[in-house]
């Protein structure tokens, strides 16, 4: 097996043990032994990034597969910060799963462990600009998880006055989680933009170069504001459904911007 | 709170005019010139007066200071960046490496002339490359020039270390490491020259929205924010 190989299986071992800590969460009571195998697959998650990192000689965040492994560590560097500061051990379940998907969609990346750094790449704004955006995508993702969750909650039909008092509870603390995730993804998002911002200025000249990718960041960032503004007025209701656009925005700018046609993205590397 | 509706309804505003641009941007057929017109530098004033709405509209009050520095932080950055659409000024120029030449006033890519106000050279430029790929093509890995430069009325001769990543700061233009290509004249730099009188007001928006948006959002909640969660145990709220 070539090392490649090895990459390949670690980042399949670390989906599946995700996968199965996310059933766990679902399935029992006491979340001891999901807990364990969530702790194993970010053990063995973060052994990947490890080794990219050994292998480059720097924080591997160049290529797609070196963030998007990254990024399904940083899920776990949020739970701990959901579990410790806001009570949200009961989100184990869509972060094991959002981190899962991130390591079942390595699988369809080229994996190499050496990228080269291009010159514009050399900045001291380049890490804290790659993991600011990633805390704040582990966030979102999660949000968007749990936003699904509440609508397919709120849509169950029930007779029973007992059930029904307890369904909106359940959705009331899915509104709630939801809430609070977005609430600790958005000054991450905003610090991404930012330093992304003084980044530009140092590289290209310009704060601010109306590029594709950087629209679609300020679009996404635009959705998750106007979210939070809205959840003070009478459109509360409907601040899901702004959730749920940021989040296809920050598909788009994640994964989307590269794929459209003749993009010319300044970002074209990332 | 009273503009909370109004400031919502400005933002989707913007947020769609944004998107619809971008998506005609996104099909390859439109560019950046798209946004830099008087249309959206008129929405982005709004988008400013909305944020002073939101401030001055309520009493002071310390515990919104988070708050206040958001906004206010918005209206620097895009007062700033106004500043640079208006006044501002960008150029690109090709410089050839000669040790011996500096210029006064040099030709832009545009093939107008500008007068920079101080004497401008690179003496010499330095490439390492990245091992070649199965194609063997050699990837850049570093660059780096060295800038002369001679002040008006000062004979002595300062050089710089110019690279990507690293400008320098010159009687108030920045000027910018892009490229380098080779042509008939020989080796030849391309810098970026700019003068952009709004760019620290740019920073210190930009900061001040940074800070503003921590204080805010890891600050202590407000209304409803733990509504579900108070005064219950860990267990509780698990199960």
């Amino acid at each position: 097996m070539t090392q490649l190989d090895w990459i390949r299986l670690l980042c399949a071992i670390a989906a599946v043990l995700y996968i199965g800590a996310a059933v766990l969460y679902r399935l029992i009571k006491r979340p001891l032994v999901a807990y364990i195998v969530h702790g194993a697959a970010w053990a063995v998650n973060m052994a990947v990034v490890v080794i990219n990192w050994v292998h480059n000689g720097y924080v591997p965040f160049i290529s797609m597969y070196q963030v998007v492994t990254f990024l399904g560590a940083a899920f776990g560097l949020t739970y701990l910060y959901m579990v410790f500061m806001r009570r949200g051990q009961w989100m184990g379940m869509a972060f094991a799963l959002c981190a899962g998907l991130c390591l079942i969609g390595v699988q369809f990346m080229e994996i190499s462990v050496l990228w080269i750094r291009p010159p514009a790449l050399q900045s001291v704004w380049f890490i804290p600009h790659v993991f600011a955006y990633m805390l704040s995508y582990s966030l979102c993702a999660v949000a968007a998880v749990l936003t699904l969750m509440q609508l397919v909650a709120a849509r169950r039909r029930l007779t029973d006055k007992a059930a029904i008092q307890q369904r909106d509870q359940y959705v009331a603390r899915l509104e709630q989680g939801v809430y609070h995730l977005i609430l600790f993804a958005f000054p991450f998002m905003t610090a991404g933009l930012m330093l992304g911002a003084i980044w530009a200025d140092q590289v290209w000249g310009d704060f601010w170069s109306w590029d594709l990718k950087e629209n679609w960041a300020l679009i996404t960032w635009l959705c998750y504001m106007l979210y939070l503004h809205a959840r003070f007025t009478k459109w509360k209701p409907y601040a899901y459904l702004i959730s749920l656009i940021g989040f296809v925005a920050l598909l788009i700018t994640f994964f989307g911007v590269n794929l459209m046609p003749d993009s010319n993205s300044m970002h074209a590397y990332t | 709170m009273r503009y909370m509706k109004v400031s919502v309804v400005v933002m989707a505003a913007i947020s769609a005019v944004l998107l619809a641009l971008t998506i005609w941007q996104s099909t390859g057929q439109g560019s950046a010139n798209l946004f830099q017109n008087y249309g959206v530098f008129v929405l982005l004033l709004v988008f400013c007066a909305i944020q002073l709405l939101c401030i001055f509209s309520r009493k002071f009050q310390w515990k919104r200071l988070g708050s206040y520095m958001l906004h206010l932080g918005i209206v620097l950055f895009l007062v700033g960046n106004g500043l640079y659409f208006l006044f501002g000024q960008k150029v690109y120029v090709d410089v050839p490496v000669d040790p011996n030449a500096t210029y006064s006033t040099i030709k832009q890519v545009n093939g107008q002339p500008l007068h920079l106000g101080f004497e401008l050279g690179i003496a010499d430029f330095h490439v390492s490359k990245y091992p070649p790929d199965e194609n063997g093509y050699e990837a850049d890995k570093f660059f780096v020039a060295d800038l002369v430069i001679y002040e008006k009325g000062n004979p002595e001769r300062q050089t710089y270390d110019l690279y990507v990543n690293g400008p320098h700061w010159q009687n108030g233009w920045k000027i910018y490491l892009m490229s380098y290509h080779q042509s008939t004249d020989g080796l030849q730099v391309s810098l970026l020259l700019k003068r952009n009188p709004g760019e620290w007001l740019t920073i210190a928006g930009l900061f001040m929205l940074l800070a503003g948006t921590f204080v805010v959002c890891f600050g202590k909640p407000r209304d409803t924010f733990r509504e579900p969660f108070r005064g219950k145990s860990r267990r509780e709220v698990a199960a």
